[in-house]
């Protein structure tokens, strides 16, 4: 049986702890550890996709990385920086001795907490999507590029009601688990199974009757971020009162919904990418797009649109580092098409959507950690200064006074 | 010796001379022929302030002729047939006006003659590495265009350095040919078919402007050709088969000129609306197919070409000609406002602002080395600083004319930061200087002035492109280059000026430098460090205002792009030495090693990360600089690697580094 420590000893332990979570040795070591991760995360862009590099070395906890045919292991950028925030809360703002000396690294330090704060709300509150509209047309809604939904729709009187399950509900859904969904709404129950994060749909083989003579087949995911990754998985409507059973392949690249009609009613399902209203619709009229004259390098491109929020029409340009700011909502010039075709053909645009709580928040700390920084370097340098002139007066007197 | 006798010896030296001068003119073929006559400077001079479009911009010929030349040659000059050194616009004029005797100017580097080993040439009496004529070139011309065509469409990282080589050179022919083909439209005389010559007075042959003259004629001909053209293709009778003939004979050799003529665009656009300009062969072909002659403010160009074509050996006629292509231009380019900064382009590059500097800080730094011999000599110590200020006035002055001509910021291409950033560190190490007066500085600065400049007037050899370019849509905002890329690039500067100076520290140590003066040591040190603060202040900045950047463009903060983790690199390096200072981890040498290290970093940052040929940040992507710059990795790791063992040698308390200053949390053990 182990003795307790006395609590000096316990007090003595802890004082420890915090001072090493606050030292200045561990501040360089995770700052030495984090050059080191981007430095290998920047080479492995040669060969591997931006995504599958920021997954493997600053989305993760541990990995491996190789240097030649030497196997490191190293802690990922996410662990690193959890402690260096740590630290830098222990050592650099708790700890830190005050006053006039250290009021502008006291600044900086909050600066760099209230960046990563902003980071921490966009990683976990932002929509990120995009909206395309063609010239003449208006949007209302904007989807994500990588996250996907299983939306069941009810076309009643020309109105769509819409009931949507996002891909956090189903994304552990592998083979074999499955789950149920039931709204009271609804005259079915929609079980969700074999969730497939990239697939294709082949024809079923021997001792796989599938479901109409298909089945999804796996394939090697390309990363979380990357547009190429398809998914797939299998529903199963059932309605226990009027006993009906039918089931389906769903597939995000499928150019039709799945129909089934329970109770008289007539629902579409179907696996889409994700879909946020816009805060207001948004109709393009007219897209720029300009080069350089007698040269391939891009000028300009810009949407000139119709933002209609409320019955009032009101005209937007929005062009490459212009966004449209709207609340917690941006929109940014992100693509357009059709490239081919002849001069004057009907075009579409692409904005980015943002809606981040955060938007700011870099701007201000930048300005924060600016002024810290200004504040203790320039003081610095003022009391180098002065210094300086001090011994170079001091030189400069000294031969005089040995004269005398 | 008599007389007789010694006018004997007298004549059979002078008849050896004759000999010998003979035998030489005989071995070098073409100095035995005269040389033909420089080109009146009346004419260089007028055809310098010619405004062509090229690149997507109204530029001087003065410039265009210059980055051609520079692209083919890898030089400004180019050594005619007789020796002699032709400057950008004489080597154009010759190509153009005397393409006989600019086929015979080495203006085309090999850089690696397996080259033209590939196609079949075994170059005797040349280096590995040299400069061909197109005479030279000439019988390997169609296996060189043969074999670039099926290279061309690879990846350029699939294609072999060889392979890549090839494909430019066959470029820089295409051209070339073009160029010296340039006004055949004028010159050139061609067959006119029966069925025009009433049009023409009865001319059996007529150039190409000749031609323009009566476009609907030729228009209605060659539609009648091509009518018959579809007809055979329907196995229709052909009963006018002579005429078609001939008129798709005439289309044939009409496009070969019109091709050669589309080598400069020189005549502004009339209409407002439009922004491309035209090349004489754009507008005879916009003539003969629509029917309607050129129009006149374009024609009376054409023909002060046409006279300067037939006036190459008649200099004042030349003279005047080209004086008329370039006021004709000048009027209708001047009534679209492109015209107003073209003598003010010329005026920069004729005057090399930075070669001058360049020169000025070699002439500093050896100001320096004299005031070793002579420390203590006051008017000595004021020559460097002399010269170190004029070198850096006129290095600022060329930067803020560029700025004036592209109306950006210092910092918009890879080629300006190499200025801006050589600029900052000289200027921030005469800060230092005047601070601290200790002569350490003053002997770094002309070292990073001319350092610098060497390696922007290499890049641009390098490139042989203009370093005006227009910028891509991303780009273009004057706002974000000027908050963000300055304050990387003064962060870039910070941390190339803190490793310059950590460089005094580590390889004073090694030999010995002052060996009995700490304070000297401590004053280099202070010098680091607040080189380093200069450098993290503006590196943390301008990174976090790129990620804003980034959010305004592509609506998200950061990426881990390449060039956002070289930013990212430089700044947490910049942290782990400065809180190492202040933990105590590191002292006077450490950091100065730390520092020399950092400053891998910033060049991994500025140049490295273009080399991996990938990211968002693709602006600035350069081939052939990759040795150079592992050569400064390898370099700079040796002198941290020498520090180190230095270090390890005088470790301990009787060794060269001062006990730690009580700062809070120093550990007792050695450090460096």
């Amino acid at each position: 049986m182990s003795e307790r420590p006395e609590p000096g000893a316990l007090r003595r332990a802890l004082n420890r702890a915090v001072a090493i979570l606050g030292s200045f040795g561990l501040a360089v070591t995770l700052l030495l550890l984090l050059l080191l991760l981007t430095y290998l995360g920047t080479l492995e862009q040669a060969d591997h996709t931006i995504h599958d590099v920021q997954r493997k070395y600053f989305e993760s906890l541990l990995l491996v990385a190789h240097v030649g045919p030497v196997p490191l292991v190293l802690p990922g950028a996410y662990l690193l920086l959890a402690i260096l925030a740590v630290n830098l809360v222990v050592g650099g703002v708790i700890r830190i001795r005050k006053g006039r000396s250290t009021l502008g690294i006291l600044i900086a330090h909050l600066g760099i907490l209230l960046l990563v704060l902003g980071s921490a709300v966009e990683h976990r509150l932002s929509i990120k999507g995009q909206v395309q509209i063609w010239e003449g047309k208006t949007a209302h809604e904007f989807q994500s590029s990588e996250e996907w939904e299983v939306a069941i729709l009810e076309r009643v009187d020309g109105r769509v009601r819409e009931h949507v399950m996002p891909e956090q509900r189903f994304r552990d859904l592998g083979p074999p688990r499955r789950r149920r969904f039931a709204e009271a709404s609804l005259p079915f129950e929609l079980t969700l199974r074999g969730y497939l994060r990239n697939c294709h749909p082949i024809p079923a083989g021997r001792g796989h009757p599938g479901v109409d003579g298909f089945v999804l087949e796996a394939l090697e995911p390309v990363g979380p971020g990357d547009r190429m990754n398809v998914p797939g998985l299998q529903a199963v409507v059932e309605a226990p009162v009027s006993g009906t059973r039918k089931e389906t392949l769903l597939w995000g690249l499928q150019t039709e919904p799945w129909v089934v009609e329970v109770a008289g009613r007539r629902f579409e399902i179907d696996l889409r990418l994700r879909r946020w209203p816009l805060p207001f619709a948004l109709r393009l009229d007219r897209f720029v797009h300009e080069l350089h004259p007698g040269t391939s390098i891009p000028k300009e491109y810009s949407s000139y649109v119709t933002k209609i929020d409320g019955g009032v029409a009101q005209p937007v340009h929005i062009t490459m580092n212009a966004p449209l700011r709207e609340g917690w909502y941006v929109f940014f010039q992100s693509g357009w098409g059709p490239e081919e075709g002849p001069p004057g053909r009907e075009l579409y645009t692409v904005l980015s959507v943002v809606m981040n709580y955060s938007d700011r928040v870099p701007l201000i700390a930048c300005i924060v950690i600016a002024a810290g920084l200004l504040l203790h370097l320039g003081r610095k340098l003022a009391l180098h200064v002065k210094a300086e002139v001090q011994r170079r007066e001091a030189k400069q007197g000294a031969p005089h006074a040995a004269r005398a | 010796m008599p007389r007789a006798r010694r006018s004997l010896v007298a004549a059979g030296v002078l008849v050896l001379l004759g000999v010998a001068v003979a035998v030489v003119g005989a071995a070098r073929p073409g100095r035995a022929e005269a040389a033909p006559p420089p080109w009146p400077r009346e004419a260089v001079d007028s055809a310098a302030t010619i405004a062509v479009q090229a690149q997507g911009r109204v530029a001087p010929l003065y410039t265009w002729a210059g980055y051609t030349l520079l692209g083919f040659n890898h030089q400004r000059r180019a050594v005619d047939a007789w020796g002699r050194k032709l400057k950008p616009l004489d080597w154009l004029l010759d190509v153009v006006l005397r393409p006989e005797a600019a086929d015979r100017t080495a203006c085309f580097l090999v850089p690696d003659d397996q080259v033209l080993a590939a196609v079949g040439m075994t170059p005797e009496g040349k280096k590995r590495r040299d400069r061909y004529s197109y005479r030279d070139l000439a019988p390997v011309r169609a296996e060189i265009s043969r074999q670039a065509r099926a290279h061309a469409h690879k990846e350029a990282v699939e294609r072999t350095l060889v392979e890549t080589y090839l494909v430019e050179l066959s470029h820089d022919l295409l051209l070339y040919e073009r160029l010296r083909g340039f006004l055949r439209f004028a010159t050139e005389e061609i067959g006119v078919p029966a069925d025009l010559r009433p049009a023409l007075g009865g001319r059996e042959r007529a150039t190409m402007l000749d031609l323009a003259a009566v476009p609907r004629e030729v228009g209605a001909l060659l539609q009648r050709g091509a009518e018959h053209a579809h007809a055979a293709e329907g196995e229709a009778p052909a009963p006018d088969s002579v005429q078609a003939a001939e008129s798709r004979r005439l289309a044939g050799a009409m496009l070969d000129v019109l091709d050669d003529a589309s080598a400069l665009h020189l005549l502004p656009p009339l209409e407002p609306s439009e922004t491309e300009w035209s090349s004489p062969g754009d507008v005879l072909a916009t003539a003969i197919r629509s029917g309607t002659p050129v129009p006149e403010p374009h024609a009376a160009i054409l023909r002060a070409l046409a006279d300067m074509g037939r006036s190459a050996d008649d200099p004042a006629r030349l003279a005047e000609a080209v004086e008329r292509v370039r006021s004709g231009g000048e009027r209708l380019a001047d009534a679209r406002g492109e015209y107003g900064k073209i003598r003010l382009e010329v005026a920069l590059l004729r005057w090399a602002p930075f070669h001058w500097s360049l020169g000025f800080y070699v002439l500093a730094f050896l100001g320096v080395a004299a005031l070793w011999f002579a420390p203590r000599s006051r008017w000595l110590a004021r020559i460097p600083w002399a010269l170190l200020l004029v070198g850096l006035a006129i290095h600022v002055a060329g930067i803020v004319v560029r700025c004036i001509l592209r109306e950006r910021p210092p910092v918009s291409t890879l080629y300006e930061t190499a200025l801006f950033i050589t600029a900052a560190a000289v200027a921030a190490s005469l800060v230092i200087e005047w601070i601290g007066r200790q002569r350490i500085a003053l002997s770094v600065a002309p070292v990073l002035g001319a350092l610098g400049l060497f390696v922007a007037n290499r890049y641009e050899i390098l490139k042989g492109e203009d370093t005006f370019p227009k910028l891509v849509a991303v780009l273009d905002t004057n706002f974000w280059l000027s908050v963000h890329v300055t304050c990387i690039t003064l962060g870039y500067a910070g941390g190339l000026l803190a490793s310059a100076l950590a460089h005094v520290t580590v390889l004073g140590r090694w030999t010995g430098l002052k060996r009995q003066d700490e304070g000297f040591y401590r004053t280099v040190g202070r010098m680091t460090y607040g080189a380093l603060c200069f450098a993290l202040l503006f590196s943390v900045v301008g990174t976090i205002l790129g990620g804003i950047w980034a959010n305004e463009s592509w609506g998200r903060f950061w990426g881990w792009d390449p060039k956002e983790n070289g930013a990212l690199m430089i700044v947490l390096s910049q942290l782990a030495i400065l809180h190492a200072r202040m933990g105590g981890l590191l002292k006077t040498f450490g950091i100065a090693l730390a520092a020399i290290g950092s400053g891998i970093i910033v060049a991994f940052s500025w140049w490295g990360v273009n080399l991996l040929g990938i990211g968002l940040h693709s602006y600035g992507f350069t081939t052939g600089i990759d040795t150079a710059l592992k050569l400064f990795y390898g370099v700079e790791g040796a002198v941290i690697l020498a520090g180190f063992v230095w270090w390890l040698a005088h470790r301990g308390p009787a060794g060269a580094t001062p006990p730690p200053t009580g700062t809070a949390g120093a550990s007792s053990a050695p450090r460096p």
